[in-house]
């Protein structure tokens, strides 16, 4: 058993078709060698038997003709006779022997023929036929009716036994291979039928598992396998019904909350809008009061409305904060403030904050501290001063012994800007609620003093959008760190602050030439000229202005000459001089002390502009942007 | 003193008024609610000193009005008053002629200071904008002497000092944050002031203030 379970095992019986070969062959192999086995050793033995019979006949035969020879001791006759049944019954040899067993006649190889064992050897004794032997008086003497004469003994071919038996297997074997064949071949078909059948259930199953429920099998829903694949076909069927149940479920439940999204969103908006339309409206009779408060501040004269005006102050202080910060976080909601980085160094905003908020660090005994951050980032910087005002302004508040500090840190490419206190510290359950809106804590008697709680809900909603993560770190009794990491910024590519001219109306290279014969005059020009950091070239007379003018090398963009001047001269001929040297119809202002209405009516003539001594500082100042700008725009148009 | 003050909220208008009687001298003041009433008030009264004007009236759109009426009024020192904040409003507003910006949501006391820092021929430019340096440079106190004799202003005897030490005017610009060729102005000046006609002489002239003071 074990040799053919550990054949069995070694056999490839993975597939069906090696299976059903084994299943159809090995029975087959072992019935046909059975029965070829048995039949062939029918054949085989009848064959032997058959030829033993006839050498037994043969032998018979010999020794009912043998005996007249014998007895008349013919032996030629013997000889003839055993050569003729040797001949009739393919004997390999034949012997005679007489009653002593000496060998009379013979043919055939007997050497040989002694080799032979019994079975293929036949004896028959000679005797006197009975009614001879009773009719015989002569011979009653000598012979008993019964003695032998002698013996013959015959033996068979066997080379024909062996013919015949090769033969024969070859035959059987013929027979088996072609049984053995036929079986194979069927099985084969069969077994291809069948793998084919369960393969392309297979590939079914395969694609239905790879997500493709439209595959169906195709097969006859006959038999067993029949069976299975109609399974599977209601199963996919199934599969599929389910799925598209699901996917229109999930497309209504998507489209429903999307509809839900949006009107939500919309609604946001509205809000956002119409708060930002009536804000403007609404602001106006709030700054208005503000200035009404001071105005009345101012003249009050009574010390008893002294503190009642203080309260008023107060609280239109107070109503404006909250204004202010609900419109920011609308503003912020509905998207409208947008964020433009750019890159800057941070040391001065924390100066700027310095200043801002020293005051009411001192008014509380706090200390505000600043560490130094030679940094550059790369952000809004009004949003970022706006976190970190609001910060200070909640760590300032909500410390009552200590300080704030604010420091930064370089954390690889961003920058950590920390505000730090020891004020009380914000228990763990609270760090996520304190961002939201009018979230205070330790304010249950909403002591507007103490704000509105809106200050970190604008931070975290500015933080979001500039994209920059805000982080608390706080604990019970030891303070809070607020921090904000912000991307580190490329010192080369700061943009130059504006010139130190005053922004806006005039060009940084912007000369005016002054003529008038007072030095006191020009000396106080100059001055004034030193603070609006305009250039001036100052002159008593035309020559001197052309004389300052070519050592300096330049050409003024506006004239101002006094009308009225020594030696004959006047401001009309000053300018006309000049735009003639420099070949350009300079523009210019006449300014004059002189009220007589002749002179007034001679100097407009000449339409200059005109203003009158003793000069305004900003009407001066608004002549001369609107002369220069316009002279630059010809100049560019 | 004569202001027009135009804006059109009459609460607002109200609030300003308020404000205005603090200044000195005692101001007449002229209302406007519109842009249209605002040039028609000005055309009316001849030599105003001021006027502060809300940007959001009726009338124009934007900057156009600040434009239109600086060049119809040249003279006539122009301030906006406004809600806005933004940064881009206030450079548009300046660079549309305006010699001062004032937020609406400012003090009492930042309106005073900004009107006066106006009046004086400065320009005004509110906090929030960022760096701008205008006003009035400190004098120390030894300078004050040299100043007082010399005939130069402050700013040109900083020049003055530096040009005594042998810097180039490179070197002078950017030393005090101002550019060659005004630095050159600064220059002929002090020439002019010391009656010398060459550099040379400038810096023996200097010194000599500088020592005796």
């Amino acid at each position: 058993m074990k040799p053919l379970r550990a054949l069995l095992a070694r056999l490839p019986l993975s597939s069906i078709r090696s299976r059903m070969l084994v299943i159809a062959l090995l029975p087959a192999l072992l019935a046909e060698f059975g029965m070829v086995a048995y039949f062939t050793s029918q054949a085989l033995a009848t064959a032997e038997n058959a030829q033993q019979a006839r050498a037994a006949s043969a032998a018979r035969h010999l020794a009912d003709t043998l005996p007249y020879a014998l007895v008349s001791g013919d032996t030629a006759l013997a000889q003839q006779l055993l050569e003729t049944e040797t001949r009739n019954s393919q004997l390999a040899f034949a012997r005679v022997t007489d009653r002593h067993g000496r060998t009379l006649v013979s043919t055939g190889d007997t050497l040989r023929g002694a080799l032979l064992d019994d079975r293929h050897r036949q004896h028959a004794t000679i005797r006197l036929p009975a009614a001879v032997s009773r009719d015989s008086a002569v011979f009653a003497a000598s012979t008993a009716a019964s003695d032998p004469l002698g013996q013959v003994e015959v033996g068979v071919r066997l080379d024909q036994v062996g013919t015949f038996k090769r033969d024969t297997l070859i035959h059987a074997a013929f027979l088996m291979l072609v049984a053995l064949a036929l079986t194979g071949a069927l099985a084969w078909r069969l077994s291809n039928r069948l793998a084919g059948q369960l393969q392309h259930v297979g590939r079914v199953v395969g694609r239905l598992a790879c997500d493709d429920l439209t595959v169906r099998t195709q097969l006859p829903p006959e038999g067993e396998v029949g069976a299975l694949a109609t399974g599977v076909n209601n199963m996919a069927e199934a599969l599929q019904t389910h799925r598209s149940e699901l996917e229109r479920r999930i497309r209504e439940a998507t489209a429903d909350l999307a509809a839900k999204k949006d009107m939500a969103e919309r609604a946001n908006q509205a809000k956002s809008r119409f708060f930002a339309a009536a804000s403007h409206d609404l602001r106006q009779p709030l700054h208005a009061l503000s200035l009404f408060v001071a105005a009345l501040k101012a003249r009050n004269q009574q010390p008893e409305s002294e503190t009642l005006i203080d309260n008023i102050e107060a609280s239109t202080a107070a109503m404006e904060l909250l204004f202010n910060a609900l419109l920011d976080i609308s503003r912020l909601d509905a998207g409208t403030i947008e964020a433009h980085p750019v890159h800057f160094p941070l040391q001065k905003m924390l100066l700027d904050l310095d200043h801002q908020f020293s005051a009411l660090a001192a008014e509380k005994q706090l200390r505000l501290r600043f560490r130094p951050c030679d940094v550059i980032l790369y952000s809004d910087p009004l949003l970022i001063e706006r976190i970190l005002a609001n910060l200070i302004a909640n760590a300032i508040r909500y410390t009552d012994d200590g300080g704030v500090l604010v420091a930064c840190r370089r954390r690889g490419r961003m920058v950590r800007l920390s505000v730090i206190d020891t004020g009380r510290g914000i228990p763990p359950d609270q760090q996520e609620s304190v961002f939201q809106e009018f979230v205070q804590l330790h304010n249950p008697a909403r002591d507007r003093s103490k704000g509105l709680g809106l200050g970190l809900a604008i931070v975290s909603r500015l933080g979001r959008l500039l994209g920059h993560r805000v982080d608390l770190r706080s604990r019970p009794g030891h303070g809070s760190v607020f921090s904000i990491d912000v991307p580190c910024g490329d010192a080369s590519l700061i943009q130059p602050p504006t010139p130190a001219s005053a922004p806006g109306p005039l060009p940084a290279d912007a000369l005016v030439l002054l003529v008038d014969d007072e030095s006191a005059i020009l000396r106080g020009m100059a001055e004034l000229f030193d603070n609006w950091q305009i250039d001036l070239v100052t002159a008593h007379s035309a020559d001197e202005a052309e004389h300052w003018l070519a050592s300096i090398g330049r050409v003024p963009d506006v004239i101002v000459s006094d009308y009225r001047l020594p030696d004959d001269t006047d401001g009309i001929e000053v300018i006309t001089r000049l735009r003639q040297k420099f070949g350009r119809d300079i523009p210019a202002i006449l300014v004059t002390g002189d009220t007589a209405p002749d002179t007034i009516l001679r100097i407009s003539k000449a339409s200059f502009p005109l203003l009158h001594k003793p000069l305004r500082p900003a009407k001066l100042r608004a002549l001369l942007t609107h002369l220069i700008q316009q002279a630059r725009a010809a100049t560019v148009g | 003193m004569k202001t027009l003050l135009a804006d059109d909220h009459p609460l607002m208008r109200e609030g300003v008024r308020q404000v205005l009687s603090q200044l000195e001298p005692p101001v007449e003041i002229i209302d406007a609610h519109d842009y249209p009433s605002l040039f028609a008030q000005t055309a009316l009264h001849a030599d105003l000193d001021l006027a502060l004007v809300d940007l959001n009236m009726p009338g124009f759109v934007g900057m156009q009005g600040i434009t239109q009426y600086r060049s119809r009024f040249p003279d006539i020192p122009l301030v906006v008053l406004s809600a806005s904040e933004s940064p881009h409003d206030i450079r548009n507003a300046l660079e549309a002629g305006a010699l001062g910006y004032i937020p609406k949501a400012a003090s009492t006391a930042v309106m005073l200071a900004a009107l006066r820092q106006v009046l004086a021929g400065d320009i005004f430019v509110p906090a929030c904008l960022g760096d701008s340096h205008t006003g009035l440079h400190t004098v120390a106190p030894a300078d004050f002497e040299a100043l007082q004799h010399s005939g130069l202003t402050a700013r040109q005897l900083e020049v003055a000092r530096l040009l005594a030490q042998g810097c180039a005017n490179k070197a002078i610009a950017g030393m005090l944050a101002m550019s060659e060729s005004t630095v050159k102005v600064h220059i002929a000046a002090i020439f002019r002031a010391l009656d010398v006609s060459n550099r040379t002489e400038a810096v023996l002239a200097i010194q000599r203030l500088t020592h005796s003071a």
